[in-house]
């Protein structure tokens, strides 16, 4: 193990205590140590720490991988560092994220606001040790469970940070470690298998050597009881001693392939080693759009842990919207349910856009027609006069 | 058939939820620093030894066949063998990386290690210093619960109580151990013997069996070791017999090909012309001292005083043993240490007068001797030493401080560069010592706690001015300058004086024992062998006591001493031979040599 991780941890440790920590090349000078840590390790400060045998000296406490004061400070964290409360963070700017996201075709943003609600995502880290014959194998995991459900969330666009709250519900937290300790046992049955393998392979050979022994063993006794039941047999052999020893050699085959079986196990152990609490946003944006004669309110929620946006959908056929386009009758519409009128050529939605120019037969917009209030016929706005006061229309047939 | 699997889920997971759900919660920084926690443990393949570099700085040597070998037994082997390495290239080692492996990445928690009771003490000292791994020895019955990591001599557990009909550490075969191992294990030859019983009957999820010589005289010992480490591996004895026995000879396999290919299987052997490592020759030079006349009065005056007139005015023939056992080498290390103990006796109302009397008349005599003939041949080999290379380095070792100071004194004219070492210096001070020694001292004067486990490979004489009794700790003197590293044949000066026990003695310890051709190492396997490797029943080595009981026994008879040294040597001899063998036969079937 190199010298220089050990320095660096060391380092931090200290640090993170609180403690002032003094690098001078060789050796660490720790002082202003907490109480607490000086009476669980059962030393006053100051420390001196080198890495290195060579600079050890009465004073100096040598730091290497078996020294006490490494495991002593291993075993401080093991109560101290296992449960933290976190805030993921994903800031954002709010008009830049709905350019991003939404192509603006016919309007522009005029005012947009986002509210922030909080979710929490528990981070539980298991390490798994196997241990057979003479290897050891340590993995550690992560799973992250969200409502109940594992996910596997790509946290590198966010920074994460202490949180100080205390109002979070946590009732369901035991049922998400079960949810949790279910994944990793899952997770790591592949490798257990694999490892079960091997060391079957092994012990099966082992065995096939324990039997083979004691079976040529019982035969060779049979052999030699044969003899002495035949006719002319001239050994002094006692039977029932023979016997004896083939029942011996019975018990002794157990013991040795349990002895074998000992040898072959696998254990492995799983522990949780830190729970985290991550709190993570999730927003709701209000954003007004504004064309050239309507402005419109439109709503767009974003869980970026999830990489999930609710995005806006066309009030006409209610599919979701990657852009925004914004109808002459306040109407947000889909390119397919958008039509142009074939007047003035804006866009306005088939609810808005469902009259024909009773004169010209084109469809027109509410902009580009009116009804004669003597007629009732729906025309063009180019054939139609409006009354003295300006409020009705009359067609030129009607006039 | 299926795998045991054991899947669970941390029963602590409920306490990280009540937390949350009071909404009690750290800092994000905190359960970063969490994961950076969990990240500096994640070493999970078996592709190095992770803790490898904890251990490095406390190795002499680092010996890739070392580390290649321990990561050899874990990854390919699963943690069991037969740990074949010839002597000398570090078994004890290899284990403990092994041992230290497994403890680091958490495979094991439970060990245990066997070994033969002279090694006992080694195995817990070398763990500690080398591998930072305190194992705790098992004393009695009720120990084995205590502890996870521990050691026991096999010959104290293997004990089978026949009124109860069960072993008398049965504990031992309740604990499910993840790693059991043997040293010595050649010793598990017989399959009928209880030490083979005795850890047959172990639950071990990981087997080391540690051994130079698997097998001696006869194959089926290899088969009854292996038989011990994985059953049916060479199929049943009748197979065995079949398949690899010659009729005829116990030794050459029928198969050898065939018998080598499954023993590489279960085994790792490594050779020492593999590993590139040299040993270097022993050279023994006994220095014989011959006294004066006034001289030779003392000494004779001291054996009677020891032999006759203490013992015997002590009565209590236990306690007179002990007595001599602990006065005999001081009185014989050097003049200042004799008058030392003589001075105790002569002044202490506990002995009987006529005791105190013979004392004070040998300090009398001492106080008018004009000569010492010892301390002159002393000067001698120092003065020839340093003629012949005057870069030379000699390490000289004597049993008492006091003895010490004396040479100390006597040398001063000299002018000599001398570095005394002796127990209770600091670390800083041996520091100081040893590189005052290497750099620039000629002379390090030292006695046997002072430079215990150290090493200087750096100097190649030896000077024994006064010898222990005990071979092992001849061993250990030599051990410091035959190591890996030693670069040149060593002269190993001994100093024995005529016409007295110590002549004797010396001849057997160096020039039957340490000194004749075996790598360090080799000659507690020898002992072990033969069942004198431990301690006797006044807790000194075996074979010091065996010499100090024909002390008492001769009763300042030499030639019975001479005799009784005889029949070890024999025994020694004996031992050396089958050793050899075994090494040889060894070689011819594991490595077809």
């Amino acid at each position: 193990m190199e010298n220089n991780s050990l320095k660096l941890f060391s380092a931090k440790f200290f640090k993170e205590l609180g403690a002032s920590v003094d690098d001078s090349g060789d050796f660490l000078e720790i002082t202003n140590v907490p109480v607490k840590f000086q009476k669980f390790y059962g030393k006053n400060e100051p420390y001196k720490l080198v890495f290195d045998k060579s600079l050890a000296d009465m004073d100096a406490e040598l730091i290497t991988p078996e020294s006490y004061l490494l495991k002593m400070m291993r075993a401080y964290l093991d109560n101290i560092g296992d449960s933290v409360l976190l805030s993921l963070n994903y800031p954002i700017q709010i008009d830049s994220f709905i350019k991003k996201n939404f192509e603006m075709h016919n309007c522009i943003i005029s005012k947009a606001t986002a509210t922030i609600s909080q979710n929490f995502l528990f981070k539980f880290t298991f390490q798994t040790i196997y241990k057979f014959r003479n290897e050891e194998e340590r993995f550690v995991n992560d799973v992250f469970v969200d409502k109940g459900m594992v996910l596997n969330p790509d946290l590198s666009e966010f920074t994460i940070s202490n949180l100080n709250k205390k109002d979070m519900d946590m009732t369901q937290l035991r049922d998400y470690y079960s949810i949790a300790k279910e994944h990793i046992k899952e997770a790591i049955n592949k490798r257990t298998s694999i490892i079960a393998s091997i060391l079957e392979d092994s012990l099966s050979k082992e065995i096939a050597r324990v039997n083979s022994y004691y079976e040529q063993r019982v035969k060779e006794i049979d052999e030699q009881l044969a003899k002495i039941n035949s006719s002319n047999s001239k050994s002094q052999k006692d039977p029932a001693v023979l016997n004896a020893q083939k029942q011996q050699f019975v018990n002794e085959k157990e013991l040795f392939i349990q002895n074998e079986q000992k040898k072959h196990s696998l254990r492995l152990n799983t522990k949780l080693i830190t729970t985290a609490v991550m709190l993570y946003p999730i927003y709701s944006i209000e954003a007004f759009f504004k064309s050239d004669n309507v402005t419109r309110l439109v709503i767009i929620q974003f869980d970026p842990l999830n990489k999930k946006m609710i995005p806006p959908t066309c009030d006409i056929c209610k599919t979701p919207l990657s852009e925004i386009i914004l109808c002459n009758g306040n109407h947000l519409v889909c390119r397919q349910c958008g039509v142009k009128c074939e007047e003035c050529g804006k866009i306005s939605c088939e609810t808005c856009l469902k009259q024909l120019c009773s004169v010209t037969r084109r469809r027109i917009c509410r902009q580009c027609g009116r009804v004669c209030v003597k007629c009732k016929a729906f025309k063009n706005k180019r054939f139609m006069t409006a009354d003295s006061i300006g409020k009705s229309f009359v067609c030129k047939n009607c006039y | 058939m299926t795998i045991i699997i054991d899947e669970s889920f941390s029963d602590d997971d409920l306490i990280i939820l009540e937390k949350v759900e009071q909404k009690k919660f750290g800092s994000a920084d905190v359960a970063r620093l969490k994961f950076d926690a969990i990240n500096l443990e994640r070493n999970t393949e078996l592709n190095e030894l992770v803790s490898y570099d904890m251990i490095k700085d406390n190795l002499t040597y680092k010996l890739k066949h070392q580390t290649e070998g321990a990561l050899h037994i874990l990854r390919e082997m699963n943690g069991s063998a037969l740990l074949a390495d010839e002597v000398g290239l570090g078994k004890t080692i290899t284990t403990g990386m092994v041992i230290k492996e497994c403890l680091v990445r958490g495979f094991v928690s439970k060990v245990l290690i066997l070994t033969p009771p002279s090694l006992v003490d080694q195995w817990v000292a070398e763990l500690d210093e080398k591998f930072n791994i305190k194992f705790n020895i098992i004393e009695s019955e009720n120990d084995w619960n205590k502890n996870d990591l521990v050691i026991a001599s096999v010959d104290k557990v293997k004990t089978f109580d026949k009124e109860l009909a069960r072993f008398r550490h049965s504990k031992a075969h309740d604990i499910a151990w993840d790693l059991l191992v043997v040293d010595e294990a050649h010793k598990m030859k017989q399959r009928s013997t209880t030490r083979w019983r005795f850890v047959d009957r172990m639950q071990k999820k990981r087997f080391l069996l540690l051994t130079a010589t698997p097998f001696q005289n006869d194959l089926i010992e290899l088969y009854n070791l292996l038989h011990l480490l994985r059953r049916g591996h060479l199929g049943t004895i009748q197979e065995f017999r079949e398949k690899f026995l010659f009729r005829g000879n116990k030794r050459r396999p029928l198969n050898p090909l065939e018998l080598r290919r499954r023993l590489q299987e279960v085994m790792l052997r490594r050779r020492r012309e593999e590993t590139g490592i040299e040993y270097k020759k022993r050279i023994p030079k006994i220095e014989v001292v011959h006294l004066t006349a006034e001289e030779k009065k003392i000494y004779d005056s001291i054996c009677d005083l020891l032999k006759t007139k203490y013992f015997a005015a002590n009565g209590d023939e236990l306690r007179g043993k002990l007595i001599i056992y602990a006065i005999l080498p001081k009185v014989t290390s050097s003049s200042r240490s004799a008058v030392e103990s003589l001075t105790k006796i002569a002044e202490s109302d506990k002995y009987h007068n006529e005791t105190r009397q013979l004392a004070q008349e040998i300090i009398d005599a001492y106080s008018v001797l004009k000569k010492d003939s010892k301390i002159e041949k002393l000067i001698e080999i120092v003065d020839k030493t340093l003629k012949q290379d005057s870069n030379a380095k000699i390490l000289l070792y004597t049993k008492h401080p006091t003895t010490l100071k004396y040479i100390v004194e006597k040398l001063a004219p000299y002018n000599l560069k001398i570095v005394e070492f002796v127990g209770g210096l600091s670390r800083e001070e041996k520091t100081e010592r040893i590189l005052n020694f290497k750099n620039n001292a000629q002379i390090m004067i030292s006695t046997e706690t002072g430079a215990e486990g150290l090493n200087f490979q750096f100097c190649n004489v030896l000077i024994n001015y006064d010898l222990p009794w005990n071979p092992m700790s001849v061993e250990q003197r030599i051990g410091r300058l035959d190591r890996i590293g030693q670069t040149r044949d060593m002269y190993i000066y001994s100093l024995a004086t005529k016409d007295t026990m110590e002549e004797h003695v010396v001849d057997l310890i160096i020039n039957k024992m340490c000194c004749i051709g075996l790598v360090i190492g080799e000659l507690p396997t020898i002992l072990f062998n033969l069942g004198i490797d431990g301690n006797g029943k006044a807790g000194l080595s075996k074979i010091e006591e065996m010499l100090m009981d024909s002390f008492i026994d001769s009763k300042n008879n030499l030639e019975i001493f001479a005799q009784d040294v005889e029949a070890i040597s024999k025994l020694i001899q004996s031992g050396v031979k089958e050793y050899t063998d075994a090494k040889n036969a060894t070689a011819e079937v594991l490595d077809g040599k």
